[in-house]
């Protein structure tokens, strides 16, 4: 079967008085209809703009793709769109939703005229059909009151309350992708079990492909399919949940699996990974996590590794594949 | 609502008194006074000129005079203007319909079109449209509103012979027009002064539309509303639009009081006349009452606009109305 998106050494990155600064860099990946893909990474890692990228979102200069790239969507080229074409993929084919519910939203129109809106973008309707539309999609994302919410303003709403409305947003166009770029990370904890839980519903109930990005490994755990990990604006590791989350492969993966806070171990400190995310401006040589891995050894700085498979769907981009025995030291 | 419109107007009568006592303290700090000139006339005996003092009332000591005016002008009595011989405010009746109809004409121009050219900038900036309109937006902005009114006058009245040289209305044809004449009379008068006062304002306006614009446009929503799929049109004309507008509501208060103290200017320039040279004239005679009703009127004007553009922010920005 033919993935629904199809991401093919895609590079993105700013224009900067110090020169071009290559943030997302040379990342494939795909995701089939109806599954839900984890990507994780550390802030500056590049998830973001890898997100904002799929749909051209980002404001193009200073940002740029590099033209290498094919971001291919139903076998079709987005990035070979123009503007205009490219639009009516936004929200339709793909649909966005962003790490903080209230700046997501306009702060001076009601909240169902927004969603109203973005249902009119899509498709032939009235106002009065829109708006209907709008408090079907609240009462569809779990607001009590759809109604009353619809004539509400964002400042009327609360923060989980505003992020079902984003979400609502997002679904007007019945999309067959949803980014969720971060969706809980503003939340408090309730309320984050809550909006993953009517993520992972509401990708049972429409069939939905989900790109999740966080950097939150517990949030994977919950709903995602298979797992990527970004470190560096390169994907280090893919495979399926249980396999990456079970039996990490890259040095980065695992140390990120130590450094998730468990609840029924108790223990000395939390470990944390040693030294700081690498400067975009000037990446290390060879393998961008050697300065903080532990297995580092010489060939590491001075050579990059390619993509080793092992299974079907699952490679890691690591020199311990071709030398297991080194891990033990 | 209510109570908020109640709090500002009791609000603008403290602000009418401070207006008052400060003007009268300046008026009266100034050297000089409505019969300096009249002292040198070797036709009029010191004995006339100390009467002439008297009948006014400028014989009394400063604060008698003082709580006089402001007891008078609580009970809507605004004295006779010292150089016209006519109750103050008849003559500011008169010339307020004038000034009013110029800064209205000119708030038309000056919010339109700098909100359109701000707006237009703001969506395409760093194109060479946002360039060159910005060249065009500085250079006016910079221009002094006399020296403006002075060139159109040059280049369409005196060149071009497009537009009349001044007045509200023509002086010999005027009587005989029909009503439809009369308003074509009167927006061909109209005209330069507005376009002298409403360019100038324009492009300030323009200037401060264009950043407002570009603050709005990096915000999250605007990149949400483009990720759900909507035209650039929608998410300019809806969202971009609408929420740079909200500081452009300040400015409209800020900008009323410009407006009157260039209506000064202009209506000097073009002799059209309105409050700005009624109020010049009074200054230059030293005509205590026609200034003074003159200024409490200004600054009430200038109390009101702040208040509407309060009530109009209110309307665009649903988070200023539950408060207070």
């Amino acid at each position: 079967m033919n993935p629904l998106l199809s991401v093919r050494e895609l590079t993105v990155g700013f224009e900067t008085p110090k020169g071009p600064v290559r943030v997302v860099d040379g990342v494939s990946l795909e995701l089939a209809e109806g599954e839900t893909l984890g990507l994780v990474g550390e802030s500056g890692s590049g998830k973001s703009t890898l997100a904002l990228s799929l749909g051209r979102l980002l404001d193009e200069p200073p940002a740029f793709i590099d033209p290498g790239s094919r971001i291919e969507y139903a076998g079709v080229n987005l990035l070979a769109l123009d503007p205009e074409r490219l639009r009516t993929y936004r929200g339709k084919a793909i649909a966005w939703i962003f790490q903080d519910p209230a700046s997501s939203l306009d702060p001076v129109i009601k909240v169902g005229h927004q969603i109203a809106e973005a249902v009119c973008a899509h498709s032939d309707v009235g106002r009065k059909a829109a708006w209907n539309r709008a408090v079907e999609l609240l009462a569809l994302v779990g607001l009590n009151d759809p109604r009353d919410a619809a004539h509400c303003y964002p400042h009327q709403l609360s923060g989980g309350m505003r992020q079902r409305v984003a979400i609502a947003a997002a679904l007007a166009g019945e999309p067959k992708l949803l980014v969720a770029d971060e969706p809980t990370t503003a939340l408090d904890v309730t309320l984050q079990a809550q909006i993953l839980a009517l993520l992972g519903d509401l990708r049972e109930r429409l069939g939905m492909a989900l790109l999740l990005i966080t950097h939150d490994l517990g949030v994977v755990a919950d709903i995602a399919d298979r797992v990527a990990v970004m470190y560096a604006g390169r994907l280090v590791e893919e495979g399926g949940k249980e396999q990456v989350l079970k039996q990490p492969a890259h040095p980065y993966t695992e140390a990120l699996l130590r450094a998730t806070p468990r609840l029924h171990r108790t223990g000395p400190r939390l470990p944390a990974i040693p030294g700081a995310a690498p400067d975009p401006t000037s990446w290390p040589s060879g393998c961008r996590f050697h300065p903080r891995c532990r297995y580092a050894w010489d060939r590491c700085s001075s050579e990059e590794p390619s993509q080793l498979s092992g299974e079907t769907g699952r490679w890691v981009r690591c020199w311990l594949a071709t030398e297991p025995q080194r891990r033990r030291g | 609502m209510i109570a908020f419109v109640t709090r500002r107007l009791a609000q603008a009568l403290l602000i009418a008194l401070g207006v008052v006592t400060l003007t009268f303290i300046l008026l009266h700090a100034a050297p000089g006074d409505p019969f300096a000139a009249a002292a040198e006339s070797p036709y009029l005996s010191p004995q006339a000129i100390e009467q002439a003092r008297r009948n006014y009332g400028l014989d009394r000591p400063l604060w008698v005079q003082y709580l006089r005016y402001v007891g008078n002008l609580a009970r809507g009595d605004m004295g006779v203007s010292f150089s016209l011989h006519r109750p103050v405010s008849e003559a500011l009746l008169d010339a307020l319909p004038n000034t009013l109809l110029l800064a209205a004409a000119a708030l038309i121009l000056d919010f339109g079109l700098g909100i359109t050219v701000g707006t237009l900038q703001g969506m395409r900036a760093g194109t060479r449209l946002d360039r060159t309109l910005s060249i065009v937006t500085l250079a006016l902005f910079s221009t002094p509103v006399f020296w403006l009114g002075l060139m159109l006058l040059l280049v369409f009245s005196q060149t071009l012979g497009l537009f009349p040289v001044g007045g509200v209305t023509d002086p010999v044809l005027y009587p005989s027009l029909s009503p439809l004449g009369k308003l074509l009379d009167r927006l061909w008068h109209l005209c330069l002064p507005a376009w002298t006062l409403g360019l100038v304002g324009a492009a300030g306006t323009a200037r401060y539309q264009r950043a407002a614009i570009l603050e709005v446009v990096r915000q999250d929503f605007i990149r949400a509303a483009r990720a759900r799929g909507l035209s650039e049109r929608a998410v300019a004309m809806r969202h971009a639009l609408r929420n740079a507008l909200l500081p452009t509501i300040t400015l409209f208060g800020l900008t009323f009081p410009v407006l009157l103290s260039g209506a000064v200017l202009v209506e000097t320039v073009f002799s059209w006349p309105g409050m700005g040279k009624l109020t010049v004239d009074a200054v230059l005679r030293r005509d205590y009452p026609l200034v003074l009703g003159a200024t409490v009127l200004a600054a009430l004007m200038v109390v009101l606009g702040n208040l509407l553009a309060d009530l109009a922010y209110r309307v665009a920005d649903p988070r200023t109305r539950e408060e207070r």
